[in-house]
């Protein structure tokens, strides 16, 4: 029974120029940014959902330096992605904006599409989400980008899984003592919230997050078929790991499982593209070795094999004649000679077998790609980041790593109150193997409640925009830091800490 | 490679039909003020849609800001690395700076898993460093060129 998945390819829409209503004019009704380095949401507070909701990326085409015509597309003004993968450009390093034209010029497309048209600023206090123990260098260049280049009146910095958290509570805000699993494009966060306020100081961060685990399915499908590198894209992966990818509850035990054939028949994934765009590239080097160079080994074994034979042969008509032949072959005596002929032909069968396999493979429709181990392989490094290579604990060994920090009531309580969110986390799965892992961690019967965000990509957008409206909110304006400084920050519930940067002498 | 391409072959195509001269368009219908400080283009045209200069300013952004603002300037942004390194050496001890919150190395021993197939590995292969699961594996690596060896190795970060 094959399931079969033929990958979408879907291509963005170009977004919709909204109209600037007159209601959000007068009442300056708060804009809300959830900036992250997967997707940015925008829109007003007041709304349910972001007007804006856009791939956090320009195509800059770098053209003639000299004249400056540089062609700049947007966001979603870009159909394809595969396409300009090259030129794409990000404002963030990791998960950090550090790159503030770029920036600039994804901040005036989302302005610009909202329908903005007042002159000269923009009359709306702003919500901007940033990342847990954002570098105080990064926030001054923000804040000053906000304030000099669109004159904003006021401006709120917040940690978007907080605002995640707050929004799925029966009241909004954060618990008195939890947990929060943040897993996005770029890294995963574990940070325990104590006192209605989160511990930044114990939080930990594991540098890897959705875009890892697509490109880890991308070069593990490219070693197993290299004839369809170039079909095997990003954005297809993108859409196999969110569709097809599922978490192991118990990663040992699924692997063994992949290998049994009937269950692999059963269970294997069948992918499928719409069509083959471009032509695909034959990389040379295979894990069975490609037929060619499979073939030319066969034929160099061979002829190995002959001349030894006629050494053999040579041997019944002059024993003396064969043992000179048998020592420039490098062998000491006869005897070993028909061994290593032996040998030889044992190896020339194995590489026929390998060929014969190599073929019936081929044989097999192109353009399709059989996904089974693959599916568990790609999620789990976020549990077990050795397996990319990163010498980071995993998710489980942090959260109980960090629980370790607090006293045991404390620990307790944290245990009935984890909190996921993120995107990357609605992978089937996520959930489930954070209560297996949390069943082993913990005391013997101690109660372990595990929740996730009812949207975890869109609930971080509409916390903010809750506390923006609330009365817990803590706007900083201009003036506060033209008498701090731009590196200035009201700390809240929902925020980083300040760190200050020491002047240098 | 692609960029080239689209560098010099395909690049007056792609203007012809770009969506930034549409955006260009578009914008004209919806400015209210125009900014006056247009700098004007030397460039030969190639196509008349693409008139509009790249800079053009759009209304509610603060025009003394842009004479001097970011876009104009060709401004090299400091990356990740170099900002961690400056707040290591900034900060004192105790402080939660961006590097302090990394998730440490594993205390746990981890677990191996074979390259070829993601079986667990019992087994490392000395000359190519490769770790395989069983025999028909061992094989396999002895057929691949060296190229995917160090593919397969740089999957996980190690080197031949």
């Amino acid at each position: 029974m094959l399931n079969l998945y033929t990958c979408k390819d879907e291509q963005n829409c170009p977004d919709v120029l909204h109209e600037y209503e007159a209601q959000l004019q007068t009442e300056s009704i708060p804009l809300i940014i959830d900036n992250g380095s997967y997707h940015c949401r925008v829109g007003w507070a007041t709304k349910l959902h972001p007007y804006l909701n856009f791939k956090n990326v320009i195509a800059k085409n770098r053209g003639n330096r000299k004249e400056k015509d540089w062609d700049i597309q947007v966001a979603n003004e870009i159909a394809d992605l595969e396409t300009v993968r090259w030129l794409l450009r990000t404002p963030y390093d990791f998960n950090v904006v550090v790159n503030y034209s770029v920036q600039e010029t994804l901040l005036d497309y989302a302005f610009k599409h909202l329908g903005i048209s007042t002159d000269g600023c923009i009359n709306h206090p702003l919500v901007l989400t940033e990342a847990i123990a954002n570098p105080s260098y990064c926030r001054k260049q923000m804040s000053e980008l906000l304030f000099e280049s669109y004159c904003i009146p006021k401006l709120a910095y917040g940690i978007d899984c907080l605002f995640s958290n707050g929004y799925n509570m029966p009241e909004f805000d954060l618990p008195e003592v939890g947990l929060i699993v943040s897993s996005g494009f770029q890294s995963t966060h574990v940070l325990p919230v104590f006192g209605k306020k989160a511990d930044i100081k114990n939080c930990c961060r594991i540098n890897l997050g959705g875009y890892n685990c697509s490109a880890y399915m991308q070069r593990l499908l490219q070693f197993k078929h290299p004839q369809l590198v170039s079909e095997l894209t990003l954005s297809r992966m993108d859409e196999v790991v969110h569709g097809l990818c599922h978490v192991a509850p118990n990663y040992q035990e699924e692997i063994t499982k992949c290998c049994d054939i009937g269950f692999k028949d059963k269970h294997a994934t069948t992918l499928q593209f719409s069509s083959s765009t471009t032509p695909s590239n034959i990389k040379t080097g295979n894990i069975l070795g490609g037929p060619l160079k499979l073939e030319k080994k066969l034929k160099q074994a061979e002829h190995k094999l002959y001349e030894l034979e006629c050494v053999i042969e040579l041997e019944q008509e002059s024993t003396e004649a064969a043992e000179k032949v048998a020592a420039d072959a490098g062998c000491s005596s006869i005897k070993e000679l028909k061994e290593k002929t032996e040998l030889m032909r044992d190896n020339i069968q194995a590489i026929r077998r390998d060929l014969d396999e190599q073929y019936r493979l081929d044989k097999v429709a192109t353009g399709t790609v059989k996904c089974g181990i693959e599916k568990c392989q790609a999620p789990e490094i976020i549990f077990q980041p050795s397996l990319v290579g990163y010498n980071q604990s995993g998710l489980s060994e942090c959260i109980e790593m960090l629980l370790e920090n607090y006293s045991k009531e404390v620990q307790e309580l944290m245990a009935k109150n984890i909190f996921i969110t993120g995107g990357n986390t609605k992978i089937d799965g996520f959930r489930e193997r954070v209560v297996k892992d949390m069943i082993q961690i913990r005391p013997y019967q101690s109660e372990i409640i595990v929740r996730q965000a009812a949207d975890p990509s869109l609930d971080a957008w509409r916390g903010a925009a809750k506390w923006a409206l609330s009365q817990h909110c803590n706007w900083m304006e201009r003036k506060d830091f033209e008498e701090c400084g731009w590196e200035y920050l009201k700390e809240h519930n929902f925020s980083n800490m300040h760190v200050a940067t020491k002047s240098t002498t | 490679m692609e960029s080239k391409r689209s560098d010099n072959v395909t690049r007056g195509k792609k203007r012809a039909r770009s969506p930034a001269s549409a955006r260009g368009r578009k914008r004209k219908d919806l400015k209210e003020n125009e900014n006056t400080s247009n700098e004007l283009k030397n460039v030969p045209q190639q196509t008349e849609e693409v008139a509009k200069p790249r800079q053009e300013p759009l209304c509610f952004k603060n025009p003394k800001y842009r004479e001097n603002g970011f876009s104009t300037r060709t401004k090299v942004w400091k990356n990740l690395k170099q900002i961690m390194n400056a707040q290591k050496s900034q900060s004192s001890n105790g402080e939660v700076t961006y590097a302090s919150i990394d998730a440490p190395p594993p205390v746990k021993p981890v677990k191996k898993y074979s390259d070829i197939s993601g079986l667990p590995a019992f087994y490392t292969d000395p000359h190519t460093k490769l770790r395989y699961s069983n025999s028909d594996e061992y094989r396999q690596i002895q057929h691949i060129s060296s190229d995917t060896v160090v593919g397969l190795l740089a999957l996980r970060q190690a080197s031949y």
